[in-house]
């Protein structure tokens, strides 16, 4: 049996056996090491340290720990209930701001992981009091926290932008169309489940009300100007704005509102560990499969087996969709895009295709399929953030995944969608 | 038999350009007896998991560039010393290519980490992209620029008077588009490919320095290779040497006019003679601060190379 | 780590300054608390698993299958710690240091191979546990289900 099927038949099976995720993705890269590739063992440990000491991923530990502790205290229910003052009345109302929230807070976090943290923590316990399915709201939660992808600034079109050779400008710009249409489904959607599930309404709050709502929200209403503002007005990086938000919260949270006890800020603190470890060995233990796939040349193979280099090019879009799609149900986007875009970007030149077109639609499938089973890994942060199970997890995906691949579809047969922003901008 | 060559920039760039005339010129001289196989950036994981990767057997040839090398030969860092190559680009070719210093004075600090050195060149001129027009040391004063995290650079931007900043290079061109940098610094090729200069507005060439890179192997595997498989590598370093010190050129060429194209009113400065002796006299002391944190034969090897180049230089001319 | 980025970017709004080992230093400290972290996952029961197929067997059967798969999953971790420690002796043996801090890489993963020993420890006991007392455990401390409330802290 080659390297290939072995593989696929003993991930699937430790998988289905219940194994944690680490095991199927880890013992993949130990039979490869063991039977397939005659190479030094401990590489495998190499690549798993190397998958998740990137400096950017420590936005997410951090992001973590500010969204814990604004839990915790009162900052993220004094926000929520400023919202609620203006949308509540509205049927599905908290459901469309909590798209919004995954949308901006995503923008600028640029982390799909870190926005399932930051506005699920909060915002879930809000829903299921509001009357919504849990299942649906983890699903609303993860998926619209993939729209982070599609929004500037965006780590998965800057990666792309570099390894394909396409202005990135006009990628972030390109971005934005499918982004503000993702949003509409999704908040459609949401009312429409809202109507259907007769979720209850709050009576509609005078504009005297609403602002008194601002009054009282008052220190908490600096946290998203500052994450927001902080990035564009170029005072931080986005990596180091979830810094900012940790110290902002702790001073929030500790010292103005005295929410929250410097003695449980240590348990938090271990909270946040302990979520941070169980996602990122699977990053690392991903990053290592990855490594397997790319040294086997696995891709390359798949792709002269499909006979791609003389496809047209509908097929070439539907292959690339699928490719990054099912990449990142097992690992993280951007080595996804980093081991597949030189794989498929001859064909795209050769085919005439506009690469900002690809850059879009690669962009959209690493998001969708971060939120894909079965090792998607804003499922995982997801699992290790609510302690639901993994099943109740995904269980409420489907209408989502199926809203973002018609959006995938649109953009290939309407790539308007995508550049007709840019092409006004720049053209 | 299969030869397997990490590369640490992607499809089309310099490394890539020399990785894939090596897969020819290899399997054409080798009858077809031996299959290169190229990874690009990323496919194994990071510029240090490829040399990892070289040193331990797992693969048999990679790129490894000052910054990265670092850690396994420290000597090599001397590359970052700012005006030590020179403005003549073939006494750097002639040096890059041939020099004792490199080849025979490194050998065993390459041997002791499992590589060995196969060859050395020059990717093109570290140009700086900035937002605001640099002529001068004092003009760099409050810019803050982005290297790559290491300490040469770092002490050498520090010396020239702007303020380091390091940054992930993901995050570089979003950090000029809202000015969390003001400037960072690249050879003109990966300026264009990385779009850096549609969030800045200036292309500054100071001479400081050139992009330099190595190619290393693994050295059990070179010693372990037959007579005539070491003499054929031999000739393809020879015929690359040539080829690939015109391919920078053409191809950095090429993506200065692709600036132009897409962003004409770049503004591109050249400085003079004068002006680069400012920057220079600025970082004299880069080279034995250099000497001091790293020590081994970093003394040694800077004043040898430093022989070697005036040397070139008498016989080439200086520009 | 934010203690670290947020000096990192103080040092650059108000001193015109960075640190530079803040990279090192914080990837250095995701290291740590990876592998810190999983033992004390291991240990809570907090490992993701897909469960569908086990919650469908009957007691008995889904005991047995819990204690083949603490097991293998110990068994792995035995492995790649045994891997890992090849790892770091190869750093060591090689004696490189990181570029800012100057400090031996090897010290930066000694953890590695501590982390993944103790949490497959963790995962044996949860076999222990199981081969010992009634009912499926996830660890030796935590039986398999999930509570039903909405605190999302430990
Ligand atoms: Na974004
Ligand atoms: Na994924």
């Amino acid at each position: 049996m080659d390297l290939g099927t072995t593989i696929i038949i003993v991930m699937l099976g430790l998988l289905l056996l219940g194994f944690p995720m680490m095991v199927p993705l880890a013992s993949a890269s130990v039979i490869a090491f063991a039977f397939f590739m005659p190479i030094p063992h401990q590489i495998i440990i190499q690549q798993m340290v190397s998958g998740i000491s990137p400096v950017a991923l420590i936005a997410v530990p951090m992001f973590i720990f500010a969204a814990d502790i604004v839990t915790k205290g009162h900052t993220a229910s004094r926000l929520i209930d400023l919202a609620m003052t203006f949308v509540g009345h509205v049927r599905g109302g908290l459901a469309v701001t909590t798209a919004l929230g995954c949308t901006l807070f995503g923008a600028v976090s640029g982390s799909t992981q870190a926005t399932v943290v930051a506005m699920g923590g909060p915002l879930r316990p809000k829903m299921l009091e509001a009357g919504y399915k849990d299942s649906f709201t983890m699903a609303l939660i993860i998926n619209a926290s993939d729209i982070a992808f599609l929004i500037p600034p965006s780590i998965g079109m800057i990666v792309f932008g570099v390894v394909g050779k396409v202005s990135i400008g006009e990628l972030f710009i390109a971005g934005i169309g499918p982004g503000v249409l993702i949003l509409l489904l999704f908040s459609a959607y949401s009312v429409w489940y809202a109507k259907h599930n007769d979720i209850p309404t709050i009576p509609r709050r005078t504009w005297a009300e609403r602002a008194k709502a601002v009054v009282n929200a008052g220190p908490a209403i600096m946290f998203p100007v500052l994450i927001v503002g902080g990035i564009y007005l170029g005072w931080v990086s986005p990596t180091e704005v979830a810094a900012v938000s940790v110290i902002y919260a702790i001073i929030l949270e500790v010292v103005i509102f005295r929410s929250v006890k410097w003695s449980e800020l240590l348990e938090i603190a271990r909270s946040t560990g302990l979520i941070t470890a169980v996602v990122f060995i699977l990053v690392g233990a991903g990053t290592t499969f990855s490594f397997v796939i790319s040294f086997a040349q696995i891709p390359q193979a798949v792709i002269g087996a499909l006979a791609l280099d003389s496809a047209g090019p509908y097929t070439i879009l539907f292959a690339i969709s699928i490719a990054f799609f099912i990449g990142c149900m097992f690992v993280d986007p951007i080595v996804v895009i980093l081991v597949l875009t030189p794989i498929f970007m001859p064909l795209v030149n050769n085919a005439g295709i506009d690469p900002i077109l690809v850059g879009t639609l690669v962009t959209l499938q690493v998001a969708i399929g971060s939120a894909t089973p079965p090792f998607g890994c804003d499922i995982f942060t997801a699992i290790a953030i609510f302690r639901r199970p993994y099943a109740e997890v995904i269980k409420g995906t489907p209408p989502f995944i199926c809203m973002l691949l018609l959006v995938a579809v649109l953009l290939i047969f309407f790539p308007q969608i995508a550049t007709f922003l840019p092409e006004t901008a720049f053209r | 038999e299969e030869w397997k060559f990490a590369i640490e920039e992607s499809t089309g760039d310099v490394q890539d350009l020399y990785a894939q005339k090596f897969k020819e010129l290899v399997e054409e001289k080798s009858g077809g007896d031996v299959d290169v196989t190229i990874y690009t950036y990323g496919q194994l994981g990071t510029e240090n998991d490829i040399t990892e990767l070289t040193a331990s057997g797992a693969i048999q040839f990679s790129n490894a560039s000052p910054g990265h090398l670092g850690t396994f030969v420290p000597e090599i860092q001397v590359f970052g010393v700012p005006y030590l190559l020179s403005q003549n680009n073939d006494v750097n070719k002639d040096i890059l290519s041939k020099s004792p210093t490199i080849y025979k004075g490194l050998s065993k600090d390459f041997e002791s980490k499992g590589l060995k050195l196969y060859t050395m060149y020059p990717e093109g001129e570290m140009v700086w992209t900035t937002k605001k027009k640099v002529e001068a040391p004092k003009d760099f004063d409050g810019v803050k620029f982005r290297v790559m995290t290491s300490p040469i650079l770092i002490d050498s931007y520090k010396s020239f008077g702007a303020d380091p900043v390091a940054l992930p290079w993901g995050e570089v061109y979003s950090g000029l588009q809202t000015s969390v940098i003001d400037a960072q610094v690249n050879p003109i090729f990966f300026i264009e490919s990385a779009k850096f200069y549609e969030v800045t507005d200036y292309l500054i060439y100071a001479g400081q320095q050139q992009y330099t890179t190595t190619v290393v192997t693994n050295d059990a595997f070179y010693k372990g290779l037959s007579d005539d498989r070491k003499a054929l590598l031999k000739d393809v370093k020879a015929e690359l040497d040539d080829y690939i010190f015109k391919a920078q050129a053409d191809l950095n060429a090429k993506a200065l006019d692709k600036i132009k194209e897409a962003k004409p009113d770049i503004k591109v400065i050249k400085l003079d003679a004068d002006q680069r002796a400012k920057f220079e006299e600025a970082s004299k002391g880069v080279g034995d601060k250099l000497v001091d944190e790293v020590g081994g034969d970093t003394q040694q090897v800077l004043t040898d190379l430093r022989d070697e180049i005036s040397k070139k230089e008498k016989e080439l001319g200086e520009m | 780590m934010a203690i670290n980025t947020v000096a990192n970017v103080v040092a650059r709004l108000c001193f015109s300054s960075s640190l530079f080992f803040s990279e090192e230093l914080n990837t250095f400290l995701i290291i740590l608390v990876t592998f810190v972290g999983i033992s004390e996952a291991a240990r809570m029961g907090r490992h993701i698993r897909m469960s569908a197929f086990s919650d469908m067997l009957g007691p008995v059967a889904s005991k047995v299958l819990m204690i083949i798969v603490t097991l293998g999953t110990a068994l792995l971790l035995f492995i790649l710690a045994y891997y890992s420690i090849d790892y770091v002796a190869g750093l060591v043996k090689t004696n490189r240091l990181t570029p800012s801090l100057r400090i031996p890489m090897y010290l930066t993963v000694l953890i590695v191979p501590f982390g993944l020993t103790v949490t497959g420890i963790q995962f044996v006991l949860a076999a222990l546990t199981n081969i010992l007392k009634p009912g499926v455990h996830l660890s030796y401390r935590v039986e398999d289900t999930y509570e039903d409330n909405l605190d999302t802290h430990l």
